[in-house]
């Protein structure tokens, strides 16, 4: 699926199911067979504005505007409301009518998009920033201003409690800091606002929300606002047939949506990129877009849309780990690798009170599941190779990964496993021949994993095999997303007796001991997390903190405090300070183990041979990206990429 | 007198048994898991936000913060004042889902319909006049496999053959690709090319083959049986003795005979293989019809939207199956429902 579509610097936290490359997958649809995460990555929530500044220029090509591109999708967009936007595959379709605020272009410049300027202030506590002028809304509501985003930010996104009238799920982005207080905005120009930070962010580009976020004119929202009718909204034809995307604000206008079918969007000829940024760095905005329409061909079955991509019915669509070597060689298909997908996997170890003990209690014993697990060994054989070693809860081409030295390694070793497993337990557990027992005969661990994915059911199946030499017997159960998540990540204290000490939500109902889910699980397999990379605390906090609000694994330890490290690394006034205080946190992670960290994603994109000009280095089967900035960024293509004619 | 009465007892029984099934459907779908409600949860939880809170916020925008008899009755209301409600999956109104969707179904399952009706039928009649001869037998396979075959392999076959292969074998020196079929149905074809273009029509012929398989191999096996059953009455005899000809003794006697339980499987067993059937050949074919429709409503819990075509598929079974009764009547004046 399109790489490129994605929500900026500004990276949605996500859970993901392992899709056939372990690429990321949006998190709305991302539960059933029916939805995309079981699939060809859809829509990719990685990369950055535009193309590395430091890749090399591809083959060139004369390129003229003309063509229509059809890409293959597996994910169906939930509307066309730029408030209501909970998943990637929505983002991605409302992106070709409405550029960025902005975006990033390497780790530390930004990249303009409706905002000519965005500048931290020294001490990071401040953000000025600047509208191009001229930027005209669909309809009647005239030209975009200071006045329309500062009205949404204050009406409709930082509203919270009984005061919230509209109910937006990204309100949480701007309370920041420890106290979680309110970023502030204020009108400062025509043109130009800016924004008070209650805490110093260093790193404030990659977690800026606004670069990511999109507003309406302050003529249609506020008689909804003042009325406090949020369904009204949502349903006026402004929204629902997109006329705000009429005027110049994105690359292209929307045509049709055909339900269950199509999205259509043809080229809008006043897009304000050409005459406001032009050229920049490498890119040439001065003829884009260069199709003349843009079509999103939605497919429920996977391999209709592969079979479109080899017969030209499509241009573009996700191939699945197990089929790229179908397409390799391929004389009418060219494809496009990139390693530098943000999603993280891992195998999944229950340290609440209905998993096995042993797993909270002991390292070694995760070592010893780590080295039965063998990553290395996942990879190659149920990931084709389509997939990014890790160590740790950071992808290892991301900023904060610790050198290797620093990390804790599996080197797969069943002997070593063993001498782990006895080291790591009591008394009570020893082998007894070739099986390992336990207070209750033979152990016996139980596995659950995600369903319709088959590498996630190689690697369980290999495991199972791994444990068995281990002298450990298991059970696997297949289980669909949405009952993966509800019976075995989710959990209440209800289900243990008495009450929690505190309780933060569904996915973390308590201590480990004082909250469990509904079924008893020792392992799963298929569930990971999207982290941005060069913004990678809020995932920790949330996931790895005892009282992280989606720390469903009831992981806890004494040694480090997780909190602290993170709420000094995301207020820290300089990148080095952050620098020091992230790896130092990722190579404890590592070192811990809470789960056996194994990959991160990898997305292969098959083309159509007669689109030219990717970014990145040239292959025998097509390109590969050279950086996680590099994407196929085809709502904002520059001269880099666009088809040839016919 | 009698007959008027028997059927507005029966249009009577169409409504309350159409109000019937709506009624559980809308409580099944009251009692599933709300996939949407779990997103808003697991996101807001992975953000450090109120999983809780969002959850609220979701059931609060999309209704189900509502007592359930509340909703109830203003559903049923609005089924009445034909408001049938907003869908929230596909963000348009559920009268304008059906409006849109319909056409999509009706052009594939219609033509396979008179496809298979005709078809069907002539294939067994057929069979049944010639039983155990060389034809019979070719009909009993086209039977077995369409019965046998499972819809979701063959149509995904189909398009490796006819898609895909097509494109660049060749048979004895020919090329195939002039016969090739596109891989998916294209939604856009039949809006500016025209319902009835060649572009849309080819399109078409592999969800209309795939289809048909299973109804025509009931239809035949239906047929069949009815004419094996009649074949050597004594009316028939005595129409053959007094020199009719095979196709005067089938079309003149046996057929009429024959029709009359022949077409309490029409509704009943074609709607249902159709409207089955249909779910998976929008699904591989990525037709935006009906059967998508509906299946993409239960999957997002989309209550409006999964109702809409409940409702109308129901009152059309129910409905058609008093059409069916009063066929009878036409059919066989021995029938008669006055004094029911």
């Amino acid at each position: 699926m399109p790489k490129g579509d994605k929500e900026t610097p500004f990276q949605r936290r996500k859970v993901l199911q392992t899709a056939g490359a372990i690429g990321a997958a949006g998190l709305a649809g991302c539960s059933t067979n029916t939805d995309a995460t079981e699939e060809p990555p859809t829509e990719s929530d990685s990369g950055g504005g535009g193309a590395d500044e430091t890749a090399s220029p591809t083959e060139a090509a004369e390129l003229t505007v003309g063509g229509d591109m059809v890409y293959a999708s597996l994910s169906t967009p939930s509307s066309l409301n730029p408030y209501r936007v909970s998943d990637t595959t929505t983002s991605a379709r409302i992106n070709k009518i409405l550029d960025y605020p902005g975006g990033a272009s390497d780790s530390e410049t930004f990249d303009p998009g409706w905002f000519k300027s965005w500048e931290l202030s020294e001490g990071s506590t401040k953000v000025t920033y600047e509208l191009h002028e001229g930027l005209e809304w669909g309809g009647d509501y005239g030209t975009m201003t200071a006045e329309d985003v500062v009205y949404t930010l204050n009406n409709v996104l930082l509203l919270q409690g009984e005061d919230d009238w509209y109910g937006h799920t990204d309100t949480d982005f701007y309370y920041i800091g420890p106290d979680s207080e309110p970023v502030e905005y204020e009108v400062t120009g025509e043109l130009t606002f800016e924004a008070t930070l209650p805490v110093s962010k260093a790193n404030w580009l990659h977690e800026d929300p606004l670069l990511g976020q999109w507003w309406l004119p302050k003529e249609f929202v506020k008689p909804y606002r003042d009325a406090g009718d949020a369904d009204g909204m949502d349903k006026d034809s402004y929204i629902t047939d997109a006329v705000y995307g009429n005027g110049n604000l994105g690359p292209y206008e929307f045509d049709n949506w055909t339900r269950n079918s199509q999205m259509a969007f043809t080229r809008n000829d006043n897009y304000y990129r050409r005459e406001k940024i032009g050229e920049i760095g490498d890119r040439d905005y001065t003829e884009s877009p260069y199709w003349e329409t843009l079509t999103y061909q939605q497919f429920d079955e996977s391999s209709t849309a592969l079979s479109a991509l080899k017969t030209g019915e499509v241009d573009l669509a996700g191939i699945p780990d197990g089929k790229v070597s179908n397409f390799r060689g391929n004389q009418s298909t060219q494809l496009y690798e990139s390693p530098f997908d943000n999603g993280v996997f891992w195998l999944n170890l229950n340290h609440r009170a209905n998993g096995w003990d042993p797993i909270r209690e002991s390292r070694k014993v995760r070592y010893a599941i780590g080295n039965a697990f063998d990553p290395d060994t996942i990879i190659e054989e149920a990931y084709n190779g389509l997939a990014v070693p890790l160590r740790t809860f950071h992808p290892s081409w991301g900023p904060y990964y610790p050198s290797e030295d620093k990390l804790t390694s599996l080197p797969g070793d069943i002997e070593k496993a063993r001498s782990q497993l006895e080291a790591g337990t009591s008394d009570e557990y020893g082998y007894e021949g070739d099986q390992f027992h336990g207070p209750d005969g033979q152990l016996e661990l139980s596995m659950v994993r995600t369903t319709g994915n088959p590498s996630v059911e190689i690697a369980s199946n290999y495991l199972k095999q791994r444990l068995s030499e281990l002298g450990i017997k298991s059970t696997i159960e297949a289980k669909q997303w949405s009952t993966l998540l509800q019976d075995y990540a989710m959990n209440s204290p209800d289900n243990v007796e008495g009450e929690p000490d505190w309780s933060i939500g569904s996915f973390n109902g308590g201590p480990w001991d004082q909250s469990v889910s509904n079924e008893q699980w020792d392992i799963m397999l298929g569930l990971g997390f999207s982290t941005s990379p060069y913004a990678p605390w809020s995932a920790v906090r949330s996931t790895l903190a005892e009282k992280g609000t989606f720390n469903l694994w009831g992981y806890t330890q004494d040694e480090y405090d997780i909190q602290e490290f993170i709420g000094n690394a995301s207020t820290a006034s300089s990148q080095e300070e952050v620098q020091s205080q992230m790896t130092e946190m990722f190579s404890f992670i590592s070192k811990d183990m809470p789960f056996i960290f194994t990959s991160s994603g990898y997305n292969v994109t098959g083309l159509n041979n007669s689109v030219v000009g990717l970014p990145g280095e040239k292959t025998d089967d097509g390109y590969k990206a050279t950086s996680y900035f590099q994407t196929i960024n085809e709502a904002q293509p520059s001269k880099l990429y666009a088809r040839k004619q016919e | 007198m009698g007959m008027k009465w028997y059927i507005a007892r029966r249009i009577a029984w169409t409504v309350f048994a159409t109000w019937l099934a709506l009624t559980i459907t809308f409580g099944l779908l009251a009692l599933s898991p709300s996939a949407g409600e779990l997103q808003a949860a697991q996101q807001a939880a992975m953000q450090g936000g109120n999983a809780e809170e969002a959850k609220e916020n979701y059931q609060e925008r999309i209704g189900l913060d509502k007592p359930f008899h509340e909703r109830y009755l203003d559903w049923l209301v609005g089924i009445v004042t034909l408001n049938w409600g907003w869908s929230i999956s596909r963000q348009q109104t559920v009268l304008t889902a059906i409006g849109n969707a319909y056409p999509y179904s009706l052009q594939y399952i219609l033509p396979s319909t008179i496809f298979t009706t005709f078809v069907g039928y002539g294939l067994g009649l057929w069979g049944g006049m010639h039983r155990n001869q060389p034809s019979d037998y070719a009909g009993m396979v086209i039977a077995f496999f369409g019965i046998s075959i499972p819809n979701f392999w063959f149509a995904i076959m189909l398009i490796l053959i006819t898609g895909v292969w097509f494109q660049d074998a060749a048979v004895l020196g020919v090329a195939l690709q002039p016969f090739k079929l596109p891989v998916f149905y294209d939604s856009d074809v039949p809006i500016s090319q025209g319902w009835l273009s060649v572009a849309n029509i080819k399109q078409l012929i592999l969800p209309t083959v795939v289809l048909s398989t299973a109804s025509l191999a009931a239809q035949m096996r239906y047929s069949r049986a009815q004419v094996l059953e009649y074949v050597n009455s004594d009316f028939v005899k005595t129409a053959r003795a007094k020199g009719g000809s095979d196709a005067y003794v089938l079309f003149r006697h046996i057929l009429r005979v024959a029709l009359v339980p022949l077409t309490n499987i029409l509704v009943g067993t074609v709607l249902g293989v159709v409207f089955a059937g249909s779910l998976i050949i929008e699904q591989v074919f990525q037709i935006p019809g009906l059967g998508q429709l509906i299946f993409k409503g239960i999957t997002n819990n989309d209550t409006a939207l999964v109702l809409g075509p409940v409702l109308i598929s129901t009152f059309l079974v129910i409905f058609g199956n008093l059409i069916e009764d009063l066929l009878y009547t036409v059919l066989d004046p021995r029938v008669d429902y006055s004094d029911r």
